[in-house]
């Protein structure tokens, strides 16, 4: 039979299992005041629960005679400095921090930018400003001035995205890279002339694509 | 009453191996050399390593089960002390951020043999080495006979609760999880152990309810 008590509203609320999840932390001696006289309350009435608890100072009990068996190399220490004294394993001195913090933050700024080109590209665009935005895209690319057609887009892929799948965007549009990557992933990419269209949209609709469109003023679409 | 061949399966070994008592453990001397640790400095590195080599061997092996992997384990788990202990902040007792370290280090070589998560989230290894198996069978050290139908976290789990005796809250930290799944993880590994070693379910007492 099973007592119930205002002392322990745990009792009422909490089903079997739930008691039974905390046998091992009763054993252990980690419960909390509340839980252990809530589960003190159960107990009382529950045999399945004693009996697990006879089950459970046993387990604990084997656990704390085990010698689990294993030998480790005297020379752990030695081998450990080894790996320490190679250049890849220095502690992280301040500026070393410093630097991964920048470079996180670089790579951050690299996605942001791409972005915001993309988006500053679109509304340039829509405003007939092609030519600024050129500009702005000259600076990200080399050699931008040789290359820019009506048959050249310029594409910007997330940081994560894999060459493989950099390839496989560009394979679906038929396109072959000019050049880049730039510093900000942006690819300058030829596609055949009559599918300049096609490919912008078929670019911006996979995923891991950031913005693609042509990169000559006044070209499609 | 409890039957003699119930009896006689549960022998242990002596002398019984020290368990772990974390508030005997002096926490602050080992965030002072923790702090050192991470100013670059050898000498408190080597107090640390050795004061906690054999704590993390036991530790390692109960979850990995595989001697060959200790070594390298407890290698790259000291590697990484070194490389954080100057980000590292005080949140835990400094054997739990250890343990912590250590447990991953422990899954992630696990998985590196190919040793893949189960549909639970714990991984499943098969059946492990059934003649080591049968000779610590012939030994009597049924735990660790138990402990190979487990999966590693489950091991880890039971490590830390019935050896290192932390709370559910503390080995939630350690193994970087909801309390909740520390508790039905063990549960789980407890359902498990009772079947494979069924006087741990308390039977022999006669008690049913």
């Amino acid at each position: 039979m099973t007592k119930q008590s205002d002392t322990s509203t745990m009792n009422a609320s909490f089903p079997h299992q739930e008691f039974s999840e905390l046998l091992p932390f009763y054993v252990n001696g980690t419960l909390g005041d509340a839980e252990r006289a809530a589960l003190d309350e159960h107990l009382r009435g529950c045999l399945t629960c004693r009996a697990e608890l006879a089950g459970e100072q046993r387990l604990m009990q084997a656990f704390r005679s085990s010698d689990a068996e294993q030998q480790v190399a005297d020379d752990g220490f030695e081998r450990v400095m080894a790996r320490v004294r190679g250049s890849a394993a220095q502690p992280p001195s301040a500026w070393r921090r410093w630097g991964r913090r920048s470079v996180q933050h670089a790579v951050r700024r690299v996605a942001m930018v791409a972005m915001l080109a993309g988006v500053m590209f679109g509304i340039a665009h829509m405003q007939g400003r092609v030519g600024l935005v050129e500009q702005s895209f000259h600076t990200l690319s080399q050699d931008r001035g040789s290359v820019v057609g009506a048959d050249v887009l310029y594409v910007a892929f997330d940081a994560q995205a894999s060459m493989a799948a950099i390839k496989d965007a560009l394979a679906t549009v038929k396109g072959d890279v000019v050049s880049g990557p730039n510093r900000d992933n942006v690819f300058t990419v030829r596609v055949p002339a009559s599918e300049v269209a096609t490919a912008v949209d078929t670019l911006k609709a996979r995923s891991g694509v950031k913005f693609a469109a042509p990169a000559a003023p006044g070209a499609a679409p | 009453m409890a039957s003699s061949a119930g009896h006689n399966i549960l022998k242990f070994r002596a002398p019984p191996a020290q368990p772990v008592d974390a508030s005997a453990r002096d926490d602050d001397g080992d965030w002072q050399l923790i702090e050192r640790i991470g100013r670059g400095d050898a000498p408190a590195f080597e107090v640390f390593y050795k004061r906690y080599r054999r704590y993390l061997e036991r530790f390692v092996y109960q979850v990995t089960r595989r001697q060959e992997l200790v070594d390298d384990v407890i290698n790259e788990v000291m590697l990484a002390v070194w490389q954080q202990a100057a980000r590292t902040e005080r949140l835990a007792l400094a054997s739990t951020w250890l343990l912590g370290i250590a447990n991953f280090k422990s899954l992630q070589a696990m998985r590196k043999l190919g040793i893949t998560r189960g549909s639970d989230g714990s991984m499943d290894e098969g059946s492990g080495d059934d003649s080591l198996a049968q000779r610590e069978l012939e030994q009597d050290n049924l735990l660790n006979v138990a402990l190979r139908h487990l999966s590693p976290e489950q091991r880890a789990a039971m490590e830390l609760v019935y050896f290192h005796g932390l709370h559910y809250q503390d080995i939630a930290k350690v193994m970087d999880c909801p309390e909740n799944t520390v508790k039905t993880r063990i549960f789980h590994a407890r359902k498990r152990l009772r079947e494979v070693w069924p006087q741990l379910s308390g039977e022999q007492a006669g008690t049913s309810e």
